[in-house]
């Protein structure tokens, strides 16, 4: 992918990768709906008669699964063509030599076998070897370590207020009524003698304390910056961050997160990295005063600098973003518990299905997950007496700290465990001679790399509430069950499907769930590519790393929106005539933002025949497209398998778009059909090229355009419908409103979000699955949020009904300890 | 060019490589050092605030030390290893209090920068220092030599420093406005020299259990789920065999020292933390660890009550009562004499432990400690006759024994530079130009 896009950005010659797919070859897989396997006696007999034949004629050669022979023929039978097809095929020439020997019904009868035994892809999908188990992938590995760790201290609601509670003080001591108490939106301020407050504030300087909570949006490396031309320091994400008195005599106040108490030399900017995990909300505490410090008195003051105008900002370089003051939606009031997030590296997770997916370990992996044990267990021997609710000098200290011992495996266990576990997890590493620290250490590294930990579903084929519980957790965030899960599933109340409903909706509103939905869209919209979007500066001086951040923020506020409205609308997503913009974006895309003043976003109006939801937004339009020109089959296959909800199989041959070789005089879009034409691959251009070509009106910075190279935009095209008829699609929103009311995009898009949810595919679930999740769908008015509660209640209710998963837990051969 | 296995995290390091590169646990280079040098060059500086009783350090008169006043008492066994240096000023001038240029100027021999630090007496407000200190100049200069690099280079330990990053608690800088803290809890100081042995032992302790783990659980599992597992527990086996192997490296070269850093960070139990740090420098340089070390008992201004010593009043409001105050002058004493009673204890925890490059010798014939404050005394706020005592360190070529009194007075700056040429690097100057005229001074 990154490959892809930086040869994107770079060369003359550009090879087309697109996702794993190349050009050639693409064969249009129509969505094919499960066909209800005929069960009358006929149908039965046609099988027993297709499996005879097939037996005596065809396996010789193809195998007695049609998994080949070697020296004959070895190629397993396996496409994507149907039974009147094969049917042919088989009349005509088979078996090799004697075709007359299977023909007319016979034909059919093996024709029939085969595809349902081994052809068809669904055949091919039930006969592969079926590996359920799966570990964490880093991003729940992250939010797990970072929820176990969190379950033992008091949380509490973020809330919906926004920004940063401020305590304004009129000197330099922060004790005592302040002048002012406030929220703050953003810490991004110049005091001058206009301030309300000036009057009030001391003529050699005042100060500000501000208190709160960082939300992370995504789980990264975030550098947070410090900006003032007198003092300011920020405790983040501990202690003193989160409220709790400092009770060391020698070492009075914990240090503080970055330190710019001490002016010199003019320096007016601090900054520090510091990993951070999604959807989680992190304590700080900031002061400034423009005051001078040290232990100078009020008569010396004269001699000092006076205060005059001040100014202090509150600003971060969020993951793969620029710097910027920190916005108002990702500051909260209220100071929540610290939270620890495992910053150590760990290499991406199996993406080959088209989602993530934790299959496969690895020596990196092993090295993280022991890495990050290692963190975690650091973290919990400091806060030992924190989180185990006990003293340094407590008589029951040791008690204390085993029991918190045996919970935190439970917790990592997601289960309770029963008293032989707990012997060999906990107990036996309180030796005598071994130090409490140590013991503690061993424990918490022990549980933190235990399968039990790494492999959710390992314990879980017991399907009692704690499996399910766990289940629930990860689809709905990516990370452990709260107290009130777990309190649910130790009273049995989780094979209540109402009260198993009322607790994924309460976890719908938890930032986490936000976080992980958030995740589906950047990952449904690729967006990943437009990291590393460039574009020529001599056709686009208007592109920099500022505009594709304001680009980003501007879909993510059209997303979250969206999804987050009453109405969480699909279809909206594909419909919406408005777009976020701020001065910067109104400029670029000539459009009017009203009133606005700050660097704040506000949505304004497009007209309807110019834009239409997500796949007009400028951000993806900028993405999928070439440095210098748009990409047609960039955007064509990504609305084709994405947005239309089709699958392409990846092409054996890859050609490349070298623009050299063309005529300049051409549009893109004849460029593209010239090429496209030359190449074998007629099928998938057939589908994809038309679907790019209605985003002709976009520019490579995803600007409208009415022409290219000074002829008129041509964004019609003809398209085959779901039903096999032929419609004219005229441009953007045409494919957008084909794609609202098309039942394969919309199961598409259920696919596409259970496959994020769930880390596997709605099939594994049975072969019902999509289509009751996309009847749901339906009939809730295409409601976002809905769909992902549904797809997490069927993800956390999977094994109930299923008689496999009986069947292989009945054969477990469970060890007694 | 072949790399040496223990300098691979350093190159990840010095050529600008994420840590997250770097290679974890098992990938790491033992902690101690290369191969051990026979005769290394160490430098141990000893810091402690308010200025020191004049008349109860100084001997009478230059020469051999044949009695110790009763500051050095403590020091009696080191005799003959110790040298006075009387006449040495701090002479930097400029922005900031007499204690802030006393610290932030005593080891970077350069003004501060201008900031919003007041200090005492309504002087003009000044940042950190404009320069580094010379234990990080000698710090680099050893780190660029591949004979004498070392996996820290410098440690800067504190005992009793508060948690408080201003002109008055920061004596070592990495570079202009670039102060570095000194760490002060004993465990932090554990975790950086040993965390990763510690962490490969506590790993080794559990991993049978792991693998025991993942054979009860897979035996649940279908076959294709049981495959995932046993390629886990092959990767477990791995780790197990090389984690064994580092592991019998770091015991043949480092013994982790038997300390036990756990002593709660509270004023009373100053004297406590102070013989773990003190352990702790000699095992890190025993180990090969660092060359260069400072440790900061507490900051200029510091006002710790040593009731250890049945003292109940703050250092610092002591140290400003004037000459007549008989009670407050024995108290001084007391409390520097227990500095050098500290100092005695580092000095015979050196001498005590041999050379471990096997040339023979104690480590402190190799080891120049040098004491020192931030002013000459207390309540006159002088940095004249700043208290400079020299103990060991004779294959350095310091000529030990005696006392030394500049006259005229010379500027600390070329003390400075005196102690990068015996750590064998001769400089032209350091910290202000104009303060170095003369060159460094001759301490053979």
């Amino acid at each position: 992918m990154k490959a892809s896009a930086s040869q994107l950005v770079g060369g003359l010659l550009v090879v087309l990768l697109i996702g794993s797919a190349v050009l050639s070859a693409w064969a249009d897989e129509r969505e094919t709906k499960p066909e209800e396997p005929p069960n009358d006696q006929t149908h039965a007999d046609t099988l027993a008669r297709g499996a005879e034949i097939y037996a005596k004629q065809c396996a010789e050669c193809h195998g007695d699964k049609g998994e080949g022979v070697e020296a004959a023929y070895e190629k397993p039978l396996g496409g994507q063509r149907d039974v009147a097809w094969l049917t042919r095929r088989i009349e005509r020439t088979m078996p090799e030599g004697e075709a007359e020997l299977c023909v007319g019904e016979d034909a059919a009868a093996v024709a029939a076998y085969l595809y349902e035994q081994f052809y068809s892809p669904e055949a091919r999908r039930a006969n592969q070897p079926q590996r359920t188990l799966q570990r964490l992938t880093a991003e729940q590995h992250r939010q797990s370590l970072a929820d176990l760790i969190a379950s033992f201290r008091d949380s509490k609601p973020i809330g919906d207020e926004r920004g940063l509670k401020a305590r304004y003080y009129a000197g330099r001591k922060m004790n005592g009524k302040p002048l002012a108490e406030q929220v703050d939106h953003v810490i991004d301020f110049t005091f001058t003698p206009e301030h309300p407050l000036h009057e009030q504030f001391d003529k050699h300087g005042h100060s500000v304390r501000w208190t709160g909570s960082l939300l992370a949006h995504e789980t990264g490396e975030y550098e947070i910056v410090l900006r003032t031309d007198h003092a300011v320091r920020l405790w983040f994400n501990d202690g003193r961050a989160r409220g709790s008195r400092a009770h060391n005599e020698i070492t009075d106040n914990e240090p503080a997160f970055i330190d710019g108490w001490l002016q010199s030399a003019e320096q007016e900017e601090f900054r520090r990295r510091i990993f951070l995990v999604a959807g989680q909300a992190f304590p700080l505490l900031l002061e400034f005063s423009s005051h001078s410090q040290g232990v100078g008195n009020e008569k010396d003051q004269d001699k000092q600098r006076h205060a005059g105008t001040s100014t202090v900002a509150l600003r971060w370089v969020p993951p793969g973003g620029v710097e910027q003051v920190i916005p108002q939606r990702h500051l909260s009031p209220r100071r929540l518990p610290a939270v620890f997030a495992a910053s150590a590296p760990f290499p991406p997770d199996d993406a080959s299905m088209g989602f993530i997916s934790g299959a496969g370990v690895s020596d990196a992996w092993l090295a993280a997950t022991t890495q990050a044990a290692i963190q975690a267990a650091d973290y919990v021997i400091a806060h030992l007496d924190e989180l185990a609710g006990t003293r340094p000098k407590a008589e029951d200290r040791r008690e204390r700290v085993i029991q918190f011992c045996r919970q935190f495996v439970e917790r990592a266990y997601r289960r309770p465990i029963s008293d032989t576990e707990a012997k060999r997890a906990v107990t036996r590493h309180f030796a005598d001679d071994v130090k409490l620290d140590s013991a503690v250490k061993r424990v918490v590294l022990a549980a933190l790399i235990s399968p039990n930990f790494l492999y959710p579903a390992v314990d879980t084929q017991a399907n009692n509430g704690f499996a399910i519980a766990s289940r629930l957790s990860l689809a709905m965030w990516d990370g452990l069950p709260d107290e009130p899960l777990r309190q649910a599933a130790a009273n049995d109340e989780l094979d209540n499907p109402d009260k198993l409903a009322a607790h994924a909706r309460r976890m719908m509103d938890d930032p986490r769930a936000r976080a992980k939905l958030m995740r589906f869209f950047h990952h449904w919209l690729e967006l990943e590519r437009a990291e590393y979007a460039d574009k020529d500066a001599r056709l686009f001086p208007e592109f920099d790393e500022h505009l594709l951040a304001d680009l980003r923020i501007s879909l993510d506020l059209f997303l979250e929106h969206t999804v987050f409205s009453e109405r969480s609308d699909y279809r909206e997503l594909l419909l919406a005539d408005y777009l976020y913009v701020n001065d910067r974006l109104a400029a670029v895309y000539g459009l009017d933002p009203g009133e606005q003043t700050d660097k704040g976003f506000v949505r304004v109006a497009v007209p309807n025949d110019q834009r239409s939801g997500v796949i007009t937004h400028p951000y993806l339009l900028t993405a999928f497209a070439y440095h210098n020109d748009t990409s047609p089959i960039h955007r064509g296959v990504f609305l084709t398998r994405n947005i239309i909800g089709r699958q392409l199989n990846p092409p054996p041959n890859a050609i490349a778009f070298d623009d050299a070789e063309f005529d300049p005089s051409l549009t893109m879009r004849e460029k593209v059909t010239e090429m496209t034409r030359a190449s074998a691959c007629m099928a998938c251009p057939a589908t994809t090229n038309p679907r790019g070509f209605s985003l002709e009106h976009y520019d490579s910075l995803g600007r409208w355009r009415a022409t290219d190279k000074d002829k008129p935009i041509d964004a019609e095209s003809d398209f085959a419908g779901d039903d096999g008829q032929t419609l004219r699609l005229k441009g953007a929103r045409d494919v957008a409103e084909f794609a609202a009311g098309s039942s394969a995009a919309h199961r598409g898009f259920v696919r596409q979000l259970f496959q994020h949810a769930a880390q596997r595919d709605p099939s594994a679930l049975g072969p019902g699955t999509l289509d009751q999740l996309s009847a749901r769908f339906e009939s809730s008015d295409y409601h976002i949020r809905e769909l992902y509660i549904q797809i997490a209640l069927s993800a956390a209710t999977h094994g109930l009904q299923s008689d496999e998963a009986e069947s292989s837990s009945a054969s477990t051969t469970e060890q007694t300890p | 060019m072949t790399m040496h296995p223990i300098n691979r995290r350093r190159f990840l390091r010095d050529y600008g490589l994420p840590a997250a590169a770097a290679p974890f646990l098992f990938g790491l280079p033992s902690v101690s050092g290369a191969v051990l040098d026979p005769a290394p060059r160490r430098l141990i500086i000893v810091f402690s605030p308010n200025g020191i009783v004049p008349d109860a350090l100084w001997p009478d008169q230059p020469g051999p030390i044949d009695k110790f006043k009763p500051i050095l008492e403590p020091l009696e066994a080191f005799r003959t290893r110790v040298s006075t240096l009387r006449g040495v000023c701090n002479r930097v001038r400029g922005l900031g209090d007499g204690h802030m240029r006393g610290m932030s100027c005593l080891l970077t021999g350069n003004e501060l920068f201008p900031g919003n630090i007041v200090g005492g007496g309504g002087t003009t407000p000044a940042g950190w220092a404009k320069s580094l200190s010379i234990d990080q100049h000698i710090k680099n200069l050893l780190q660029q030599d591949e004979q004498t690099r070392t996996r820290f280079g410098s440690l800067e330990f504190g005992v009793a420093v508060p948690n408080r990053a201003d002109t008055w608690t920061r004596m070592c800088y990495a570079g202009p406005n670039q102060p570095v803290a000194p760490i002060s809890d004993p465990r932090q100081m554990v975790d950086k020299l040993y965390g990763e042995v510690k962490d490969k032992q506590s790993l080794l302790s559990i991993v049978d259990g792991v693998k025991d783990d993942l054979k009860r659980v897979s035996g649940r599992l279908s076959p294709e789920d049981r495959e995932l597992l046993e390629r886990h527990l092959e990767l477990v086996a791995d780790m197990q065999a090389k984690l064994e192997l580092a592991d019998a490296n770091d015991s043949r070269h480092h013994p982790v020292p038997d300390i036990d850093p756990e002593i709660e960070l509270v004023n009373d139990n100053t004297p406590q933390v102070s013989r773990v740090q003190l352990d702790l420098v000699v095992s890190a340089l025993a180990n090969n660890m660092a060359r260069v070390s400072t440790v900061q008992y507490m900051r200029s201004v510091g006002m710790a009550r040593m009731k250890w010593l049945d003292v109940e009043e703050g250092h610092h409001s002591l140290s400003h009562e004037p000459d007549n105050n008989q009670d407050a002058r024995d108290k001084l004493i007391r409390i520097n004499r227990w500095f050098a009673g500290e100092i005695a204890y580092l000095a015979k925890q050196l001498a005590d432990t041999p050379e471990p490059g096997g040339v023979g010798g104690s480590m402190l014939d190799n080891t120049l400690i040098v004491w020192t404050n931030e002013l000459g005394k207390g309540n006159n706020h002088t940095m004249n006759d700043i208290p400079f005592v020299l103990i060991g360190g004779e294959n350095l070529g310091v000529q030990q024994g005696r006392a030394v009194s500049f006259e005229p007075n010379v500027t600390h700056n070329r003390l400075l530079m005196a102690l990068a040429g015996a750590m064998g690097h001769e400089l032209d100057h350091f910290g202000l130009e104009r303060l170095c005229q003369g060159g460094a001074l001759d301490l053979a």
